[in-house]
């Protein structure tokens, strides 16, 4: 292993990583939003908003994210699609996670017991303020681990945007590699990295989950 | 007309069905201020659904529901046609009517005293001061103002339903419907909850009790209504209805109650 690797490589290194970083958040934010969105979509019961819930569900949590960014970003262009590879990357990656978090929306509140809810209306809460007291604070201690376990999944599967050339933490290691026909270092490197994210993540998540569920713990 | 000459509760040829199935077929029933009324009957007999009906957790389909004289859920026009009121109504329409389940349904996420307390800061737009006040109040009604700072999560099913009727209570309610509140409970923590309903039924609270507790239900109402298969079999005092039981349905339901629980009264 030539550690001097390291040294004159850095500052292509970091700068994918402050890239993942920068990928990763946005599109958390779309997939955080954009699945609150869906879940709403969903619970509104119409026929066509179900509809387009089931389908959108089906498209991005059926298909990998490789062959959606692949399609978008080198088929685009041939239906007047025309989108950096950075926008194709983060919004796919957004849209992508948005199934997932939509899903985990429904997990979480299903999971709590309608006759909290019963109670409520019989004491005369309004639908609004069932969702603010009674619903919000139980459901976003309940998807905490769901979330992070989904957000973990998400850090590690932007390493695929490298194929469309985004600039971000692979393929810094990628060029590093071939610029310096090396293999473990770079490589090494990247499953450190990768792995000391998702560790912050975990732990993080850990630490929200026993703020917000502190209730469940019996003395 | 004054609330004293109203009915609490009268239902009218009260129905209600699930899909195909006709769960209530036809109800009446008079429940006069500070009476206290025990529904009896086998599962599935309706039991449940009647009382969730009253206070319109289930939307009945067929006759009505008067709670002080005040028709609930519906408006009903000149003609007598039926329009659904908005949740809005409905619910001011049931200020005076509150229900304690048999799962409690506290919020696992607040406090004792946080649950007895939010309906009074959110409905009741109480203040702080007075709404902690009057749930301290109620809390020690039923003896639970000791645990004001526990969860729900660390309390006995007793303790539970104890807070559960506190928070109830808050609200004062004319009319209390209880929905088989010790159904959910250890056999020895059953005790501690009847004696709170029982302080209420002497203070003249009106209440609806769906109950397979028989003893109690000998003891405390004024009238025993006996359900099957979605009617009234045998209604009357306890008394009469316990110890001279006309319906065969009746009689079969009392004599397999007594083979497992034992003498009865």
């Amino acid at each position: 292993m030539d550690l001097s690797l390291y040294v004159s490589y850095w500052p292509i290194l970091l700068k994918g990583l402050g890239f993942t970083l920068y990928v990763c958040s946005i599109a958390l934010l779309i997939g955080l939003i954009g699945g609150l969105l869906l879940y709403g979509l969903n619970r509104l019961g119409w026929r066509v908003t179900s509809f387009i819930y089931a389908v959108y569900l089906t498209v991005f949590r059926g298909t990998p994210l490789l062959v959606q960014v692949y399609l978008v970003y080198y088929g685009g262009p041939f239906v007047g699609l025309d989108m950096t590879a950075e926008q194709v990357g983060i919004i796919g990656l957004g849209l992508y996670v948005a199934a997932y978090f939509a899903e985990i929306y429904r997990s979480g509140f299903a999971s709590i017991p309608p006759g909290q809810l019963e109670a409520a209306y019989d004491l005369g809460f309004s639908r609004w303020q069932v969702l603010i007291r009674i619903q919000l604070p139980q459901m976003l201690g309940l998807i905490i681990p769901p979330g992070v376990n989904q957000t973990i999944i998400m850090i590690k599967e932007s390493a695929i945007l490298s194929i469309i050339t985004v600039p971000e933490l692979t393929t810094a290691a990628i060029s590093m590699a071939t610029q310096s026909f090396t293999v473990i270092e770079p490589y090494l490197f990247l499953a450190v990295v990768y792995w000391l994210l998702t560790f912050a993540v975990s732990k993080t998540g850990r630490w929200c989950e026993n703020k917000a569920t502190g209730y469940l713990i019996r003395t | 007309m004054s609330t004293n000459t109203q009915r609490a509760i009268k239902l009218v040829d009260l129905k209600k069905s699930f899909g195909d199935n006709q769960v209530l077929k036809g109800i009446d029933l008079d429940v006069n201020y500070g009476q206290v009324v025990c529904i009896i009957g086998g599962s599935g007999s309706g039991k449940s659904t009647m009382l969730r009906c009253i206070n319109f957790l289930e939307q009945y389909d067929g006759g009505e529901v008067l709670v002080s004289g005040k028709l609930i859920g519906y408006n009903s026009d000149a003609q007598g046609n039926l329009s659904s009121l908005p949740t809005r109504v409905v619910q001011q329409d049931l200020t005076d009517v509150c229900m304690v389940f048999q799962q409690f349904n506290l919020w696992p996420h607040m406090t004792v005293l946080e649950n007895v307390m939010s309906p009074l800061l959110r409905v009741r737009r109480l203040s702080k001061k007075e709404a902690c006040e009057k749930a301290l109040a109620v809390l020690s009604k039923v003896g639970m103002e000791h645990k004001q700072d526990a969860y729900p999560g660390q309390l006995s099913g007793g303790q539970q339903q104890r807070v559960a009727i506190a928070r109830s209570l808050g609200m004062d309610p004319k009319i209390m419907l209880f929905d088989e509140p010790t159904s959910a409970l250890d056999p020895e923590l059953v005790g501690e909850v009847l004696k709170v309903m029982q302080s209420l039924a002497q203070e003249g609270m009106t209440m609806v009790i769906v109950t397979h507790e028989m003893g109690f239900a000998a003891q405390v109402s004024d009238q025993v209504v006996f359900l099957a298969n979605g009617r009234i079999a045998e209604q009357g005092e306890p008394n009469r209805l316990f110890n001279e039981p006309q319906t065969d349905q009746l009689k079969s339901f009392l004599s397999t109650w007594s083979e497992r629980n034992g003498s009865m009264l």
